[in-house]
């Protein structure tokens, strides 16, 4: 899978990106490494233990990430949560998580496929 | 030289993807929260120039950080730009209230990172920049002098110099102001290329350089030749003259601006900078420095209690070696600081109009030498006192020189008055023809420091003086350049066509001494027959050279 591929595959358009990073092998780069990074795990975790804070700071790291990789679908989800969260409010978070999750999962299965 | 840029931010991939960014022109830094950049700003192993700061940061966020550094003097000039997944405008504007110089908003185009930054590093630099040399101003100076010393290596020594560009307003008049800049700038090139190696420098104070050096890269031969340097410029060779202070940095606990003022305080206790144009710093320097509020401060009071103390150097006869006058100098022997040089004072008091004070003491304390003297029936020659331009502002002063001239005790002309061409300005200014006034009572006028000017030739056509006094500049180099003695025998010759006497200053050898005489000079002053002697010793020289028969021209 190219990386055009990929973006559509996420429902991104990758020309986005192109035209903000000019290299493609850097954001191949960087969505590679997009797996090993926390901020999911945190936000996860966070919303487990109730702890409105660690789930606000990674949902905004979170989507800090992905409005620079053009990653459209969770960024708009972890957006949501961020926003629900800012106030420290737990409530109907579940439901926005839930959406982000299966974005995460659909990105996290699309950056297996792309070619090395 | 790239500007180190430190990038905080907790995520790797965001620190990865803008140190792509910027690796290509910058040097990057990374710290994974504020914490951690904090201890790395304040360790100062690196001079940073930029920071690029995450917001949401586990341990110290963001706005901490831009706290935390509003707080810190010392990084009021680093700039910070904040990267915000923020779309609300209150959080930006936060960011802006805690001193942030400038935003950028995910998701952000690799081309508006680089030139935003570029921009920022661009404007900052203003604060640390000379725009002359291009190079560092006093800010930038000590913010690099300090990071290079705190990293300093520790084998090594190191110095700090001072050099003033002595005559730098000579050539701004002669060749015109920008002619001027364009000297510095090139003599700031060529210190920065010298074997000095300087690790930091800059230009400060319009015709002073500040340099840190290793002081194993200190030659003297180096500097000596660095500080007469002769640079093309339109064509022609303009020399600078430079003096330079060396302060060897002894205590690395001062404060970078103390270290440049012990190099300054060097450098102003330059005594002859023609042949050693540079100073080392010495603790009894600082014991004996006084500084220019000092001086305004204790001034009056050492008038009260006759600090200042008279010097004269003979005057001899180039053809007999008989002695025939004596210049009268001054030196202020300061109840703390000893003896201090005129070089320090004077300009002080030149500066800020007490000049006039002081000449009018030194004026009234020779004339009642000269009268106890005569009174006794001891032998007098004529002495001459340095006027500045400021006396002939001064009414009360010309009353005074007016009013001994008109008392008779003394015979005529034993007191003379020297004048450079400073004081020409002054003159133009007073219709009352004082320099003929003077010579009307008998009182030879000297020129001194002739041909060291730019309008030496002009000030001989509209003015009568009985004695020229050629510069020591001129002395100096009878030996070593045959177009110098040219020069030295025009003006002996056009000294004489104008019906003047001739003294050469400055003579310290027997070569110059016989050129001189060869050359039909006059007068001869200089360490050849005697240094500037306490008046007590210069009356005993007096009084032996008398029954010796070697004074012409003395009066009982």
């Amino acid at each position: 899978m190219t990386i055009q591929e990929f973006y559509t595959e996420i429902g991104s358009d990758a020309d986005n990106i192109l035209k903000r990073l000019s290299s493609e092998g850097l954001i191949k780069r960087l969505v590679k490494k997009f797996p090993q990074d926390k901020s999911f795990m945190e936000l996860k975790t966070g919303l487990e233990q109730k702890d409105a804070e660690r789930a606000f700071l990674a949902a905004h790291t979170l989507k800090g990430i992905c409005l620079n990789m053009e990653f459209n679908s969770l960024g708009k989800a972890c957006s949501e949560l961020t926003e629900k969260l800012r106030g420290r409010q737990l409530d109907g978070t579940q439901e926005l998580f839930d959406h982000a999750e299966h974005e995460y999962q659909k990105i996290l299965q699309a950056i297996e496929q792309i070619d090395s | 030289m790239k500007s180190n840029i430190l990038i905080v931010d907790d995520v790797q991939m965001n620190r990865e993807l803008l140190e792509y960014i910027l690796e290509g022109e910058y040097n990057i830094y990374q710290a994974e929260d504020g914490k951690q950049a904090v201890e790395m700003l304040e360790k100062e192993d690196v001079l940073f120039h930029l920071v690029l700061l995450d917001i949401h940061m586990p341990k110290m966020d963001g706005y901490e950080v831009l706290q935390y550094m509003q707080g810190r003097t010392k990084f009021a000039n680093l700039p910070i730009i904040i990267i915000s997944n923020e779309s609300a405008d209150a959080a930006v504007l936060n960011a802006y209230e805690l001193g942030a110089t400038d935003v950028i908003r995910r998701p952000f185009s690799e081309k508006i990172v680089l030139n935003r930054v570029r921009k920022v590093l661009e404007l900052s630099e203003y604060n640390f920049k000379d725009f002359l040399t291009g190079g560092l101003n006093w800010e930038g100076f000590i913010r690099q002098a300090a990071i290079t010393l705190k990293n300093r290596d520790d084998q090594a020594e190191y110095a700090m110099l001072f050099v003033n560009i002595n005559n730098l307003r000579a050539v701004k008049e002669i060749f015109g102001f920008d002619m001027g800049e364009n000297l510095l700038r090139d003599f700031y090139t060529i210190l920065e290329d010298s074997l000095l190696k300087p690790l930091a420098m800059a230009l400060i104070e319009q015709n002073k350089f500040i340099c840190l050096i290793k002081r194993e890269n200190l030659d003297f031969d180096v500097l000596t030749d660095l500080m007469k340097r002769s640079i093309p410029c339109m064509g022609i060779q303009v020399n600078l003259y430079g003096t330079s202070g060396i302060y060897y940095i002894d205590d690395f606990s001062l404060p970078i601006a103390s270290m440049v003022d012990r190099a300054k305080l060097a450098q102003q206790h330059i005594v002859d900078s023609y042949t050693k144009p540079y100073n080392e710093y010495s603790q009894s320097l600082k014991q004996n420095y006084i500084d220019q509020a000092e001086v305004l401060a204790d001034f009056k009071q050492a008038i009260d209690n006759e600090e200042f103390e008279l010097y004269c150097q003979p005057l001899i006869s180039a053809s007999d070696g008989k002695v025939v006058s004596g210049e009268v100098l001054v030196r202020w022997v300061h109840p703390q600081k000893g003896m201090i040089m005129p070089g320090i004072f004077l300009p002080v008091l030149e500066k800020n109009g007490y000049i006039s004070k002081l000449e009018a003491y030194i004026i009234d304390k020779v004339y009642d030498r000269l009268k106890v003297r005569h009174k006794e029936g001891k032998i007098n020659i004529p002495l001459s006192v340095n006027l500045s331009w400021m006396d002939f502002y001064d009414k009360d002063l010309m009353h005074c020189i007016l009013s001994h001239m008109e008392d008779k005790t003394l015979p005529k002309g034993v007191v003379r008055y020297e004048i450079t061409e400073t004081s020409i300005a002054a003159l133009e200014q007073n219709p009352t023809d004082v320099l003929e006034k003077f010579q009307s009572y008998g009182s030879k006028v000297l020129l001194d420091d002739f041909g060291t000017g730019y309008s030496s030739y002009g000030v001989l056509r509209n003015y009568n003086f009985d004695v020229l006094k050629m510069d020591m500049s001129f002395v100096r180099q009878i030996e070593t350049s045959s177009k110098n003695r040219s020069i030295v025998r025009s003006i002996i010759d056009m000294g004489h066509q104008l019906g003047m006497e001739v003294v050469a200053e400055g003579v310290e050898t027997q070569e110059q001494l016989q050129f001189l005489k060869d050359s039909g000079c006059d007068y001869i002053q200089g360490y050849i027959f005697s240094r500037p002697l306490p008046e007590k010793e210069f009356f005993v020289l007096i009084e032996k050279m008398q029954k010796e028969g070697k004074i012409a021209g003395g009066y009982n």
